[in-house]
This record gives structure tokens, sequence and C-alpha cells, in this order.
């Protein structure tokens, strides 16, 4: 990085060429007050509240720090009396308007009004409008609450909205002092992800279910990570006297708690934390007597467990017992079940449960790891290759960074789907093919020859495989994001494209760059619009890449020209994966062969945090797999329907109630902390099957305590030698490496071979699908969990048979 | 949505620009026109056929005083109320108009003749205080003639 020389009130500092003089002056430890300026949003210098007098070059009038570029010999004054004059007249004009009923309003004591009026504003208010905008506060969305009085339109929610969401979901209406932030019928119907809320200076837009809930100097605030999707964005969770209240990427103070998502939180990360204190949670464990469960003690249900899992094994051996997980649990809790089937039960058959659409680890991992992606290595792309999937719907975070990556850094979006996505607004080339045959896009990218085969079969044309194949091939920086539509042989395959698809000369790439960077601008520019069929155009790439300090950083990870984020669909789902928990790894039945082979090959399951009933596409079916079986112990946080066919049911804690690692599809191991007690009697899942280990026998000697069971894993995992809790929580997310791809291994003749078998195999009357879709933003990954929180009430997602089936429970004290 | 005329001069506005949402300003007028104010169906239909989203073209109705997304009166009278005319006393034109006519700022007369709105800055603050009625100007204006003006077109 460049550094230019600046002087900022007589002192001189080093900072990046062409970064925001708001920016620098902050590095170098002066902070300027602001609304507007919110880093990484496009500028917007209406506030004027970051003024500075620019002395070099000398410019006659004070300029705004947000919006000027910092270059060499620059010399600046912040601090004068003028200065001071001029910020506290804006914050008085800003006042002149405002209510000032910072006693009942939400964000007061993490206000930046309240801030920047104590640190840079005078105590008096000499005027008042007589007709300022008095709209009343009124709710605008599910969970959007919104005051207009307060707001000081600094634009920031209308920004975010746009540019990091693509909603343009809430907007300005009107203007002048009568400017409020609305929409077009006064109702948002958007994403719900709740960014402009936390963005808000101001007590303007605020979370619906958090209304008067807490004060924030009432909150404790505990850095974790979000429990859905596998991007595994950093939260702060804000409890109130034990009960989890919200959940923020950033509080007002501009706290965040330092992960991988800027301050990026979706809908689900959001607004699902109700599910913590639903009134459905299982709090106590119970046993089944006949037709119904009855509350017990753990001693009781624990060693009752022991006895039966011991009885079967006894009488039918250690495979005649499954093992099956949630991939949205910990890798403390993976590891302990997976050595819990190994060591106690000695059964190889212990998956985790794979959904229909999760993506085939399995052959990806084949031949050892590829390079995987970061949200880093996204943001930092010259090319990212989108292949099947809609991140965003399924994984927000990755939506986010591809968005950011277009607008901010000009990254050549190349988009090769059977679903709609979103993200085609922001595509050079999106390409809508066949349902099924995405595999032959890796035929095309490996083989020329094969570019016109391929097209018939994705039912596109051969020019646009060909535009895709020369702009990775020119591209020096690929990072390949994919969903479960890539299969089997084409994963195998994936690695060969580095050198299939070297760069040819770097220094072409560089100038094929340049070229791309101004044909844009001249596209922009041009009296002409020059649309292309299939090719979209794109409406961000006229903006010239900006240095910005906040994500975008190179990526620690990368050797290597091409990199791969495989789109998995639970926020654990690689992690079980790694601390083995997937049965083809030792040659055991997989999760649906275990459920399938109930009471046959399979007398005992031990499901853990999976509703396989609720999954299942024939409920009925699956619950009358279940009973056939001996045995059945579930432990859930939920009573779920597999629960209610449990013999042993055991309360297990959320994520807010444990603590534990998980590691996200960018293969970053991140610390899960406990935020509040756990509810009821839960217990953690790794405590748990500790527990009947060792009444079966086995000391696991974890000692109850989940640092110990994280050192198991060190131990013997792969990748995580040399972790700890404690490096975890100071460091962040520390890359994990597994053992990398050799490519010589790969039999190359046989890989194609099986490649365009599978290609062959493909329904040549299937239809492209070329509708649009426009659904919120998470909303497909939220319909995986059936879970009934306050967003899922907006959704139509529950199965209908879900509620009146249930079970009888019988509930009295233990 | 329009008429065959107004609909071929939005195609008219479209082809002047290389981007078609450029032709939003002349588009909504021609909404005005034709509605009477902009409706809520303008709003949507100019959307898709500009392919705009509905809250920008929302957006852009409601910042400019020109247009209306309400039913409004024959004649618009707009008071600029902005710095210079407020310092030339803009407020008093106001009051005066509003006890003529008997409405308050932003209603409208019940024979539907006359609407009261104030606006922002009309870019003549030499000449304050300034009236707008419809497309014309009214400079250095004074109660009495404001009521010339008004007995004009009643
Ligand atoms: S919640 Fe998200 S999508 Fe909805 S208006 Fe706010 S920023 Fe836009
Ligand atoms: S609502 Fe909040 S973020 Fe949006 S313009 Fe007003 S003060 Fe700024
Ligand atoms: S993007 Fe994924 S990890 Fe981030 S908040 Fe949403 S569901 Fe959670
Ligand atoms: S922060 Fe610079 S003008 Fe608002
Ligand atoms: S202030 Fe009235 S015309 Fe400018």
């Amino acid at each position: 990085m460049e550094l230019v020389k600046i002087t900022i009130n007589g002192q001189e500092f080093e900072a990046p060429k062409g970064e925001l003089l708001i920016e620098a002056a902050e590095m170098a430890g002066i902070y300027l007050p602001r609304f507007c300026h919110y880093r990484g949003l496009t500028a917007q210098a209406s506030c004027r509240l970051c003024v500075v007098r620019v002395d070099n070059p000398k410019i006659p009038k004070l300029q705004t720090a947000c919006t000027m570029p910092v270059s060499d010999g620059m010399i600046v004054t912040t601090d004068s009396e003028e200065i001071e004059t001029v910020r506290a007249s804006m914050i008085e004009f800003l006042l002149s308007n405002h209510p000032v009923d910072c006693p009942v309003c939400d964000r007061a004591g993490e206000c930046e009004l309240q801030d920047q009026t104590y640190g840079f504003g005078e105590d008096a208010i000499r005027s008042q409008y007589k007709d300022k905008e008095t709209q009343l506060e009124r709710q605008i969305s599910p969970f959007i609450y919104n005051d207009p009085q307060r707001c000081v339109v600094c634009k920031r929610c209308t920004r975010v909205c746009e540019e990091w969401m693509d909603e343009f979901a809430i907007t300005t209406i009107n203007r002048g002092s009568h400017t409020y932030i609305g929409s077009y019928n006064g109702w948002v119907e958007c994403s719900d992800c709740g960014n402009c809320v936390d963005v808000c200076p101001t007590g303007t837009l605020l979370h619906v279910p958090y209304k008067y809930v807490a004060r924030p100097w009432d909150l404790k605030q505990t850095p974790t990570i979000c429990n859905f999707c596998s991007d595994g964005c950093s939260m702060l969770a804000g409890s109130r006297s034990e009960k989890l209240v919200r959940s923020v990427a950033r509080d007002g103070r501009g706290r965040t708690a330092g992960g991988i998502n800027p301050d990026f939180l979706c809908a689900l990360g959001r607004y699902t934390i109700d599910a913590v204190h639903h009134e459905d949670r299982i709090d106590r464990p119970m046993i089944r007597r006949g037709e119904h469960l009855v509350p017990t003690t753990w001693d009781d249900a624990l060693s009752y467990i022991a006895k039966r899992l011991g009885e079967v094994k006894a009488q039918h051996g250690g495979n005649s017992i499954g093992v099956i997980s949630a991939a949205r649990l910990l890798n403390e809790d993976q590891f302990t079940l997976k050595k819990f089937a190994a060591e106690v039960l000695e059964t190889k058959n212990a998956d985790f449960y794979h959904d229909e659409d999760e993506i085939d680890l399995a052959s990806f991992f084949k031949n050892g790891s590829p390079t995987i992606a970061t949200q880093k290595h996204i943001q930092s792309a010259d090319t990212i290759l989108l292949i099947g999937s809609d991140p965003n719907e399924e994984n927000p975070l990755t939506a986010f960074s591809v968005r950011w990556a277009v607008r901010r850094k000009s990254a050549r979006l190349l988009m090769v789907n059977s679903v709609a996505s979103r993200l085609e607004r922001q595509a050079e080339i999106a390409v809508r093919v066949r349902p099924g045959s995405e595999n032959a896009l890796i035929a095309a990218l490996l083989d020329e020859n094969l570019t016109n085969e391929a097209a018939d079969v994705m039912g596109t044309l051969a020019e646009n495989l060909k535009a895709v194949r020369q702009i990775v091939l020119e591209s020096e920086k690929v990072v390949v994001v994919f969903g479960d539509e890539l299969r089997g042989a084409a994963l195998e395959a994936l690695p060969l494209l580095e050198s299939v698809l070297a760069t040819p000369d770097p220094e072409a790439a560089a100038a094929a760059r340049k070229a791309y960077l101004d044909a844009q601008q001249r596209l922009a520019q041009s009296t002409q619009s020059t649309a292309k069929p299939a090719i979209n155009e794109n409406p961000y790439s006229n903006i010239t890449p900006q240095p910005t300090l906040e994500v975008g950083d190179e990526p620690v990870r990368s050797a290597t020209k091409f990199s791969y984020l495989p789109l998995m669909r639970y926020s654990n789902s690689l992690g079980a994966f790694q601390m083995g928990m997937d049965a083809l790894q030792t040659d055991g039945m997989i999760a649906q062969a275990m459920l399938v082979g109930g009471g046959q090959a399979i007398k005992a399951l031990y499901i853990a945090g999976e509703d396989v009933v609720g999954k299942a596409e024939e409920p009925k079916g699956m619950k009358h797999l279940l009973s056939r079986l001996d045995f059945l112990v579930v432990q859930d946080m939920f009573m779920t329907q597999t629960a209610r066919q449990a013999h042993v049911i055991l309360p297990t804690t959320s994520f807010a109630e444990s603590q534990g690692t998980q590691t996200n599809n960018g293969s970053q191991v991140q610390l899960v902390r406990r935020a509040i007690p756990p509810v009821g009697q839960a217990r953690p899942d790794w405590m748990i099957t500790a527990s009947i280990a060792k009444m079966m026998g086995k000391d696991f000697g974890y000692q109850g305590a989940v640092k110990n069971a994280f050192k198991a894993i060190a131990e013997t995992v792969p990748g995580y030698g040399g972790l700890t809790h404690n490096r975890l929580a100071n460091e962040g997310a520390i890359l994990v490496e597994m053992p990398s791809v050799d490519v010589s291994q790969l039999n190359r003749k046989d890989v194609m071979d099986r490649l365009n078998a599978e290609i062959a195999r493909v329904n040549r009357h299937a239809i492209v699908n070329l509708g649009e879709l426009r659904d919120k933003a998470g909303s497909r990954l939220h319909k995986r969990y059936p879970l009934i929180t306050r967003y899922s009430n907006i959704l139509p997602l529950h199965p209908t048979n879900g509620k009146e089936e249930l079970a009888k429970v019988v509930m009295f004290p233990a | 949505m329009f008429s065959p005329e107004n609909e071929k001069k939005i195609d008219e506005y479209i082809s002047h620009y290389p981007v078609k949402r450029s032709a939003i300003l002349p588009a909504l007028h021609i909404a005005q026109i034709e509605h009477g104010y902009v409706t809520d169906e303008d709003v949507q239909y100019l959307a898709r056929r500009l392919d705009m989203r509905v809250n920008e073209v929302e957006e852009v109705v409601t910042f400019y005083s020109m247009y209306s997304r309400k039913p409004m009166g024959e004649y618009k009278l707009q008071v600029c109320r902005t710095i210079s005319c407020h310092i030339a006393g803009c407020d008093k034109i106001t009051e005066h108009i509003s006890d003529k006519l008997g409405i308050k700022v932003n209603e409208t007369t019940p024979d539907g003749k006359f609407t009261l709105q104030e606006v922002e800055c009309l870019g003549y603050c030499d000449l304050a205080p300034v009236l707008q009625v419809n497309f014309d100007y009214h400079e250095q204006i004074t109660p009495e003639r404001t009521d010339e003006i008004i007995e004009k077109l009643k």
C-alpha cells in the first residue's frame, strides 16, 4: 500500500494514499465528528459535521473530511475556533428540529446525536422550527419502528439498504425539514435484515422486538457467533436479567464483535433469538411410560440410557446402534458424539444429518482440500464465479461480500445457475441453465472442446460459456462460490482448474483488467446503451475502487489463483465433517440409511438436535420407521416431532447457553460464547454424551469443562493443533488448514470420464427457469429450521403437519 | 396506462437519454397532466416502464413540489418559504392567502380551484418573496398583488 505524508494540526502522519481524510485522521488518533459518514458506504456529505480546513493545497472554503481523499503533503486543521463554531452550529441546527425525548428513547445511552452533542455541541438551542416534521412514530415493517421526528437525515439507513442488501426498501420522502424515512406505501416489504436500524445514529429506526425492553447500560453484551448459516457472522448477544433480548452486529457505541462480517447481520442472526426462550423448549429430561412422556431426573434418564444402549450393544453388536447429529451442533458436541460412537458404542454408524441439498463434501475433499475461500477472498477477488445456489437466500453474508466486491472493488461477477438469484443484478454475465446441468460448466472450463456439448446440455449459448471461460482465464484471483448443484466428479475435478486455466501472462491479465475498468467507465459515459443478450448490465462497475479500511485486506490463505467457497447448509456442516461425524469416512451408514434401516440393521438410534420427522418428506412414514426401533434417545432444545417418538428425551442448551467452537464454510473456526445460563435444566450436548460414556465405563477426561473437550480436538483433529478457546477468544476467527489437495493423485482421465458420464445423464428436456425471484434474504435458509419465532411468523414456512399431530405430553413436577 | 400520444411522448423522452430512468421527470409531468396528480398506479407503472423501483419514483415525486401525490386544485399557489423569502416576509403572504381563501397550507378550496402550498427555494431569491402559480412566477409579491392574481383566476 502506498503511503503519503499528511500534517494534521501541525503533526505529521502517514496515511494510505487515497484514503478518506476522516478515516486517515481517525487512524492517527484524531476523531472527527460525523453523522452521515459510515465506513464502507458511499459518500453522502450531508451533515457537514466533519468540516476541516485544508491549507495545502489551499482551499478557500471549509471542506468535508468524509469526501476528501488524502494526498501527499496535505496540511489540515481540525481544531480551530472557526471549526468548533461551525460544528456547534450544525448540531444546534439539528437539535432545533429534534424532540429531545431521550428519556423515552431506546437509543439513549448509545445515541450518536447525544454523543456528538456532548462532544462538540453547545448547551443552548436558540431557534425552533415552527413547522418541523411531525410525522407520528409508527411501525413500518414487522421489525422496524420509525420515529421520524428524531431523524437527522444522514441517509445511512437508505444506503445500507441499497448497497448491502440491494433492496432499496426505504427511502427519503419529501424534502427540507419535511423529510422523513419512508417508502412507497408506508409499509416496508424487505429482507428484514435490520441493518438499517443498527447503523441509524439516532433513535429514529428501532428494533420492534427490542422496543422498551432494556436500557443499553443494563445490557450484558457477549460477543458470539450466529448459529444459522455456514457463513458464521459474529454478533453481540445482549442479555438482561439472564434473558437474551437482542442481537446486533454493532451497537450504538460502534462496538462490534470483531468477526468476519464487518457490521452486517441478516434477519436470522438478528431476529430469531426469541427461539432461545421459546415456550416449546424442553426444560427437563423425560422418559417414556407407555403412551406418555413423563419428566424424570437427569440421573435416572442417563443411567437408563446407559443401561439400554449397553443391552442393545450386547445383544446385536455395536453396529446395530446409530448416532445422528444435527449439522448445527458445535465442534465439541460433534467430536464427543463421534468419540462416543467409536469408543463406547463401537459403531461405524455416526453421521451428521445431510439435507438433500447439502454439499457433497466427500467428493470435494476426496483428494485433499483445495484452497478454501473466506469472505476476505471474495472481497478482494478480481472475479467471482458463482455456480448454483442463491447466496442471497441461503448465505446472506456471502451475498453481501459479493455485492461489496462488485460495488467497491469492481470485481466481475459471473453466474451460472439454474435457480434465480437477486445477485444477478450485480452480475456481468448471468447464465441461467437447466436444473442439474451445472456440472457441465466445469467440463467446459477444463476442456474448451467440450464447450458446444456443454452449452447444449445446459440449454444456453456456447458464446456465454466462452465468455465466462475467457474472463476466468484472464483474471488473477478467482473465487469459485458453489452450491450443492455441483456434485461428484465435478467437485473432484475442481482442483484441475488451477493448471488448466492458469493466467497465461500476468502482464496481459493486468492489461485486461484495466481494459475492463476503462470499458466500464466508457459504458457509463456513453450515450448509447449497449445491451447484449444474456449479459446483464452491471450498474455498479463504473465506480472506481476506493481504498477502505474495513474489509478486503489481503486474505491470509492464498497462494493459488483459484479458491473455493462451498456454500454449506448449516452453521457447522464443515466442522461436523472435520470432526469425523461423517459416515462415509468410516464406511458406516449415512444418516438416511440408518433411519430407513430402523428395526432391521439398526436397533437403537441416538439423535442429537435433528428433527428427522419434521424434515422428512413423509413424516408419517418416518415416524413409523422410528417406532420400529428398540430404543430411541433424542436430545434437543425443542419438543420436536422426533422427540415425541423417543424413549428418552434430554433437554439441550442453545448456542446462547453454551460455549464451544464452530467452523464456517471458509474453514475458519470461531468461538461461541455463553451469553446466558442454561434455560431450565438444559445441558450442553457434549456434556450429556460424556456423562453417558462415563456411565458406560469410559471417562473422556473432560472433567465437566468444555475446554478439555476442545483440547481433545486439538490433539486429534488435523488442522486444530495448537488451538485453544483462549486463543480463539483473543484472536477471533482462525483458519483451519486441512491437508491440501495433491493433484498428482488425481486420475485426470478417470475424473473427466465420470464427469462426462454425469453430464450425459442430465435431462435435456428440463426447462430453463427464466423467471424472476425476489425473495427475502435468508428466507430459504430459515425454512430449514422448524422453529417458530417472531421471524418465522411472517414467513409461510411451517410444515402444516406441525402442531396438530402432537403426542400427548403429561407434565408434572418430577 | 396513458393516452397513446402521451405514451409516445414518453418513448420520445426515453430516447433522449443513455438510461431509461433519466426520463422520470418529464414522464411524471405527463402523468400529472393526464390524471391531475401522480396516482399510485402511475408510480407503479412508471417504475416498471423506466426500470426503477417504486421507492425511487416515490422519492422523486415527493422531493419536487411541482408534483403531487394527492388530488390538487386547478391552480396551485406555492409560496416560497426558504430563507430569503422568509426574511422578506413570505409568512405574511401565506397568511393572507389562507385568510382570503379560508384554507390552510396543503388544503384545497371546496370548489377545487385553489391549493395553497409552501415550497422550498424557487431560485429567485434576489426578487423575494416569490409566489408560484402553476408554471408562472410572481416575484416581490405583496398581499395586494396576491389579491389581484387570485381575482383574475377566480
Ligand atoms: S431491514 Fe434491511 S432490507 Fe429492510 S429496510 Fe432495513 S436495511 Fe433495508
Ligand atoms: S433514520 Fe436514522 S439512519 Fe436513517 S436518515 Fe434518519 S437518522 Fe439517519
Ligand atoms: S449471514 Fe448467516 S451467519 Fe450471518 S447473521 Fe445471517 S444466518 Fe447468521
Ligand atoms: S460526515 Fe462528512 S458531511 Fe457528514
Ligand atoms: S428563498 Fe425564496 S426563492 Fe430562494
